[in-house]
């Protein structure tokens, strides 16, 4: 191969790469700033991943009792096997949950807060042996951690758990562009990371607030 | 010592002597393969397997997720490598420098700091739901890696990172019937292609010798892999290292069958071959009291192979031996709690250390040759 297609054949690959990197950043630095804040009541627990390391794995759920092409709440219509669902957002949740999934769709509308969310199933009716509404809206649940502070968190929520006396969590996103971004889990309205930091400082007790 | 060292130093002195003149010296010496410099497999898998550790130590060094930096010093640690590795494979093509040597670390090199970078943009944003989704941003961002540097070891990494990413593709049920029809088509197309290159009369010298090669992988690996995808539904797989026992099993056939007909490509093959699946004698299966014995089972093959290379003065078979030797200690440290941030310093290290190694056995077999 001649030394100039070489060279310019590296470079695109340069290119394509430094292009699609950035293209991640400036998409998800988008719904960062511009986005509107979705708050869901959540557990998290603290797993790991070999290629990406510590993360608090967060079990942030709403409820929705509409699902389109689900009449009379019927949910056996072939949802279980899919893999991407739309939930349509709107304002007035109950307790610590900013908003309500208002419905779900295996296609995204145009009108509304619409986002795609990583799991949408139905309640199992056992008696019946059949998938019903309400369906259960499962939000992105990964926040990765600092090594140093994932085990703290995991402590902190255990606590938690246990004396269940304060609010439930609070997982934060953004929501813009039908994309929904996991910024930060709140407990009583101090992010994880900065109560694990504590923590891990000795300066706070993992059940205080 | 080996034939190609033998009719170099006799070259040499026939030119000494004034039986040949420089270029017919340089002739013969490119027509048998003796010319100076050239590079044996085991200095280029030290080469590889030094920037495959130094790239898993990058990796996870990244995943100890420091929470020190913030977004702007994150998404420079991502470009980073990403950068410096184009650049200097730009700057290879400038020079016209395209030897293995250099091309084959690079490339894995490569392909290690596009997941790296792309896994600390992933984390900066909370982007993990799909690991599959990752794997396919990795494998396009990469695409052009195994072109721009030539490197064979690029271009097996990025097909297996497809492969990885059809497992995890494959639904949570197990149904993988879709994989074990696409292998078993691989192992029949690539099988057909490597029996027409051996067995066609017109093909002579390196295309035979490459069927054999094809042939003998995708048996070895091949047969044995489609028999892993297929196990759910053949038999009840309790025995969790039925698995490892089938790739040896290959491994073995093959490398008898290379020794009974006298095909040593197939030798060669069956000993890298049987050094892979025993690179993975460390992972944890049950039995759980067969752990240790199959541990030790690997680490006994990685000795057996270097004692062979040294006594035999086999370079790329005492390679093997060590590299898997090294490989099988580190994956056990790897597997441990140790945190990432150590993890990665010590892979890093290591990979430092065979790449300097393999810097070290360049540059002396080139001494050597230029005497």
């Amino acid at each position: 191969m001649k030394k100039r297609v070489w060279f310019w054949l590296a470079a695109a690959a340069l290119a394509v790469q430094a292009a699609g990197l950035g293209w991640l950043v400036a998409r998800y630095e988008r719904v960062l700033s511009k986005g509107a804040e979705v708050r869901v009541p959540c557990s998290a627990f603290d797993p790991k991943d070999l290629l990406r390391g510590r993360y608090l794995h967060v079990n942030a759920v709403l409820e929705c009792g509409e699902a389109e092409g689900a009449e009379g709440g019927d949910w056996s219509f072939g949802w279980q096997e899919r893999k991407r669902f739309y939930a349509l957002l709107a304002e007035g949740g109950e307790g610590e949950a900013s908003h309500r999934v208002a419905k779900v769709s295996l296609s995204s509308g145009e009108d509304g807060m619409w986002v795609k969310v990583p799991d949408c199933q139905g309640t199992w009716d056992s008696e019946a042996k059949k998938h019903k509404l309400p369906a259960r809206v499962r939000f992105p649940g990964k926040l990765f951690m600092d090594e140093r502070l994932a085990g703290e968190a995991d402590r902190i929520f255990a606590e938690r758990v246990r004396d269940a006396e304060g609010k439930r969590p609070v997982a934060v996103y953004r929501v813009w562009g039908g994309n929904l971004v996991l910024l930060d889990v709140e407990l009583d309205g101090t992010s994880i990371r900065e109560l694990a930091r504590r923590a891990a400082k000795g300066a706070v007790a993992p059940s205080g607030g | 010592m080996d034939k190609r060292s033998w009719l170099r130093g006799e070259i040499a002195a026939w030119r000494a002597e004034g039986l040949v003149d420089e270029a017919t010296a340089a002739r013969l010496a490119e027509r048998y393969g003796a010319a100076g410099g050239r590079l044996s497999w085991g200095i280029l898998l030290a080469g590889v397997f030094g920037a495959f550790l130094t790239g898993l130590g990058v990796i996870a060094l990244v995943a100890a997720n420091w929470d020190e930096f913030g977004k702007a010093a994150r998404t420079a640690l991502a470009l980073a490598p990403v950068l410096a590795c184009g650049a200097a494979a730009m700057g290879c093509a400038a020079k016209g420098k395209s030897g293995a040597a250099v091309m084959e670390p690079l490339g894995v090199l490569w392909m290690a700091a596009v997941a790296a970078g792309s896994t600390i943009v992933a984390q900066t944003y909370q982007i993990g739901d799909s690991v599959a989704g990752l794997l396919l941003f990795i494998a396009a961002l990469s695409a052009l890696v195994p072109f721009a540097t030539r490197s064979m070891a690029a271009t097996a990494a990025w097909a297996a990172l497809g492969l990885v990413w059809a497992v995890a593709q494959s639904d949570s049920t197990g149904n993988s019937w879709g994989l074990a029809a696409g292998t078993a088509a691989g192992v029949v197309g690539i099988s057909a292609a490597a029996w027409t290159l051996v067995e066609r009369a017109r093909a002579e010298g390196g295309l035979k010798s490459t069927g054999r090669v094809l042939l003998g992988g995708v048996w070895a690996v091949g047969i044995p892999w489609m028999a892993v995808v297929v196990r759910p539904w053949v038999w009840d797989a309790k025995f969790g290292y039925d698995w490892l026992l089938l790739f040896w099993a290959a491994s073995a056939a093959l490398w008898a069958a290379g020794r009974f007909w006298k095909r040593k490509e197939w030798v060669v093959v069956a000993t890298w071959a049987g050094a892979g699946a025993s690179a993975a004698a460390f992972v944890p299966e049950k039995p759980e009291w067969l752990q240790i014995p199959v541990y030790a089972a690997g680490l006994a093959h990685a000795a057996a192979l270097a004692s062979v290379g040294i006594r035999g003065k086999r370079l790329w078979v005492m390679n093997a031996g060590a590299l898997l030797g090294v490989w099988l200690v580190l994956a056990k440290f790897f597997e441990s709690d140790v945190d990432f941030t150590a993890k990665g310093l010590m892979l890093i290290g290591a990979g430092l250390v065979i790449l300097g190694l393999n810097v070290w056995m360049v540059r002396t077999k080139k001494r050597e040759a230029a005497k």
